[in-house]
């Protein structure tokens, strides 16, 4: 008898065995498959997961390391918390940030001990270190390994204004008050050109050298000032320097007559005497503001002398 | 099993196969990929929300505030502003519950379990599990730091339940499209197998149905153009060349038999001459010598009595000559071979002391009655007995066997223990004039008789013979003898 697919029952049951079979297999997998899809339990690990070791420093004694805070929190502890985390590695200190909202809070708490070393503003240094008994222990070292710095005035790309000059009648942005290459060395700049206050259309200061090329680039002034290395990060953007300063000594940093002379050893020792095979430098750390500082350099203080004597003009 | 079953089944299973190990391969990929995006999702809000839980806790390690309430601030606006989110826990340094949309009222600030702490690293883990309360929760364990420094965890549980939900339809669609592409492209391939097998299925029709007796039949063959319709045209030429074989072997057949003919009309002549010329030579020589001394009486009397032999050996010669060749119906009537066997016997039982052979006959208890002419039966009894009597030597054994060989026949045998026939004379045995006996001892036509006469009832005759053994002679004869015949 062949009544399925010309079969005999024989080959039809055998044939009808094996697919039925191989369907309950196929079904089995299919829902094993489908229990395994569906289940999501598990850790996910990928190459960006980070992790980090935390360090105990409750046998260290805690030193405060005072830093202006324009910026977001998060923003200045990224900036200035690897420098923190080398001392901790390379001192028998345990460095922490204080933050403060401006050079001259800084400068009083160093004053009253709140903070043990601060990175000050060269102006606030120059201006406080009589006052405070403040001494400048080390000095930022640039790129090129220079501890110097420089101001200039910019422009927007298409400005008429070419040269220092060019500035008489517009309306000019600086940088804080607080800010020698912002705000000091500008002014002393046009007054090398013999232009005054007076014949500026306009003259005002802003607290973060990024609002003022800002507000030149948006045209609400038609030139500003500030310090080279913030310009250049916007030369791509629409900027145009049109005169530079003489170099100028970078921000120091800076310690009381008062301060425990071990520390100050520990600090200096950790930062200029550094092991050149050691991969964990100290730098390069990338300052808003400041420019990327590489190494330090010790300083006794005494360049910062010209700037007291430009804020005096 | 049929080559369509067989070819559909692996092929299918080939197919499938394939197809499951292809869409495994895809689903395990997309799983993949959509549990990526989820989970860069996750990451991307939990990176977003640790910036002002960060900025949080850095105010609060300067003393400028409290920051479980500005983190509970965050924490709802990050469940407010964030679809799918449904849990975040912020933990400090200390690992102490600082914020959480989930307080405990018994304890209102929870310690995390401590094995967190064992070792002093912390990392960012993404897990994803079943939650008693929201389902599948993919669960960010985001630790705070900034370069070395650690100022908490977060711990940000996001629904998982619409991934799982997007996983499963991706499983049932790729199920689907499996069975509608195994499906048809098994439909295909049963189409077009059943178009090859259907080809090879009439070819296979037309050689069964090719007859060589009704060679002009057209049959219907596969006239595609591909191997099987080759094939087909290739079985036509056979079928014409075997036609002609048909009618070239019939033309040999008819060449043969006409050789052969006159081939047996010679040896025929041949044998008639030779045994009428031996007794006309014997009466030639008596005549000769009456003539030549008339009167010599007693040698006239001598040489008429051999004269008279030989006229004799003459007319048997005729008569068996005759008996050969007549023409006419054997009567059948109803006949017991086992009587005939008897009366046989008697006849020749003289002979048969005088050599001293011994007979026996066993008829079997089943043996039928047969319609046969009675006294050409008998007579081919007697000639096939005489011969093993020639055969054997004093003392021999013959031994007749008679029974019923089936519902339609019966047999009889003859079996002696004599020299035997050399194989090369068993060709040539039933011939007229053919004989292995001395010269003037047999007339070489008994067994031509023999096979003449049982022919003439439907018979058969079979000689087996082992040299130095044994001999024996089988015939079968039909019960009904309707088979009438007449004697060629």
């Amino acid at each position: 008898m062949r009544n399925f697919l010309g079969l005999c029952p024989m080959s039809r049951f055998r044939i009808l065995a094996t697919l039925g079979g191989l369907f309950c297999l196929l079904l089995l997998f299919t829902f094993m498959l489908y229990r395994s899809v569906v289940n999501l339990s598990g850790e996910y690990i990928d190459n960006r997961t980070v992790s980090i070791d935390i360090q105990n420093f409750s046998e260290y004694p805690t030193k405060y390391f005072g830093v202006v805070s324009r910026y977001p929190a998060h923003i200045i502890y990224q900036q200035y918390q690897p420098l923190m985390d080398y001392l901790n590695r390379n001192t028998d200190y345990h460095f922490q940030l204080k933050l403060s909202n401006s050079y001259s809070e800084t400068v009083q708490q160093l004053a009253s001990g709140e903070v043990d070393v601060a990175l000050l503003g060269s102006y606030m240094y120059a201006t406080s270190k009589d006052e405070h008994d403040l001494i400048a222990i080390l000095k930022p070292l640039n790129e090129d390994s220079l501890a110097l710095r420089r101001s200039v005035l910019f422009t927007s790309k298409n400005s008429i204004i070419h040269k220092t000059d060019d500035l008489r009648g517009k309306k000019l942005a600086l940088a804080s008050k607080e800010s020698f290459s912002g705000n000091w060395m500008p002014l002393h700049m046009l007054r090398l050109n013999g232009i005054t206050r007076d014949d500026l259309e306009d003259i005002s200061n802003y607290p973060n050298h990024h609002t003022v090329i800002h507000k030149v680039l948006r045209g609400e002034y038609d030139a500003g000032a500030v310090r080279e290395s913030v310009a250049r990060d916007f030369m791509d953007r629409g900027l145009r320097i049109f005169e530079y300063s003489d170099p100028l000594p970078t921000s120091p940093i800076v310690v009381t007559k008062q301060q425990d002379p071990d520390m100050v050893a520990a600090i200096i020792n950790a930062l200029v005497h550094q092991d050149p095979a050691r991969t964990d430098k100290a730098g390069p750390i990338d300052i808003m503001d400041g420019g990327t500082v590489v190494s330090y350099i010790e300083t006794d203080g005494s360049e910062y002398n010209f700037i007291r004597r430009v804020t005096n003009e | 099993m049929s080559l369509k079953i067989k070819i559909i089944f692996y092929v299918g299973l080939i197919i499938a196969f394939l197809m499951m190990i292809i869409s495994i391969a895809f689903l395990y990929q997309f799983r993949s990929v959509i549990l990526e995006k989820e989970i860069s999702n996750a990451r991307s809000v939990s990176s977003a929300a640790a910036i002002p839980i960060l900025d949080a806790f850095i105010f609060s390690e300067q003393d400028f505030y409290d920051p479980s309430q500005i983190l509970e601030r965050h924490i709802s606006y990050f469940m407010a502003n964030v679809n799918g989110m449904k849990f975040m826990h912020v933990y400090n340094r200390g690992n102490k519950l600082t914020a959480s949309t989930h307080w405990d009222p018994a304890t209102p600030l929870q310690a995390r379990p401590p094995e967190f702490r064992v070792t002093n690293t912390v990392r960012e883990s993404v897990s994803i599990h079943r939650h008693d309360e929201y389902g599948w929760v993919i669960e960010i364990e985001y630790p705070l730091f900034i370069a070395g420094k650690y100022l908490g965890t977060t711990v940000m549980g996001f629904d998982g339940n619409p991934v799982r939900k997007e996983i499963r339809s991706l499983f049932i669609g790729l199920l689907i499209l499996n069975i509608v592409v195994t499906t048809i492209t098994l439909y295909v391939l049963y189409k077009l197998i059943s178009k090859l097998t259907r080809s090879l299925g009439q070819l296979t029709d037309a050689i069964d149905q090719f007859d060589l007796k009704t060679p002009e039949k057209k049959l219907p063959l596969p006239d595609s153009d591909d191997e099987i319709g080759h094939l087909g045209k290739r079985f036509g030429l056979l079928q014409q060349r075997l036609i002609e074989s048909k009618h070239n072997l019939a033309e040999s057949q008819r060449n043969i038999y006409r050789a052969e003919k006159l081939a047996f009309i010679g040896r025929l002549s041949s044998g008639v001459a030779h045994e009428i010329n031996n007794s006309v030579n014997g009466i030639q020589s008596c005549m000769y010598a009456i003539n030549k001394d008339p009167k010599n009486h007693e040698q006239t009397e001598e040489y008429m009595k051999l004269i008279s032999e030989g006229l004799q050996h003459i007319e048997i010669i005729v008569k068996k000559l005759l008996e050969y060749s007549r023409k006419n119906s054997p009567s059948l009537v109803n006949v017991n071979i086992a009587e005939i066997v008897e009366n046989v016997l008697k006849l020749c039982s003289y002979k048969i002391q005088k050599l001293g052979i011994t007979i026996t006959f066993k008829p079997d208890t089943d043996l039928p009655g047969i319609k046969a002419d009675k006294y050409l039966i008998q007579e081919v009894l007697m000639n096939l007995l005489i011969n093993s009597m020639d055969a054997v030597s004093d003392g021999g054994c013959i031994c007749i066997k008679a029974g019923r060989k089936n519902r339609q026949s019966i047999y009889l045998s003859v079996e002696d223990d004599g020299p035997g026939i050399a194989p090369e004379f068993t060709d040539l045995i039933f011939e007229p004039f053919f004989t292995t006996k001395d010269t003037g001892k047999g007339t070489g036509l008994g067994l031509s008789v023999v096979q003449g006469v049982v022919e003439s009832h439907d018979g058969t005759i079979r000689l087996d013979s082992q040299p130095g053994v044994k001999t024996v002679f089988t015939i079968t004869l039909p019960i009904n003898g309707k088979h009438e015949r007449t004697i060629n």
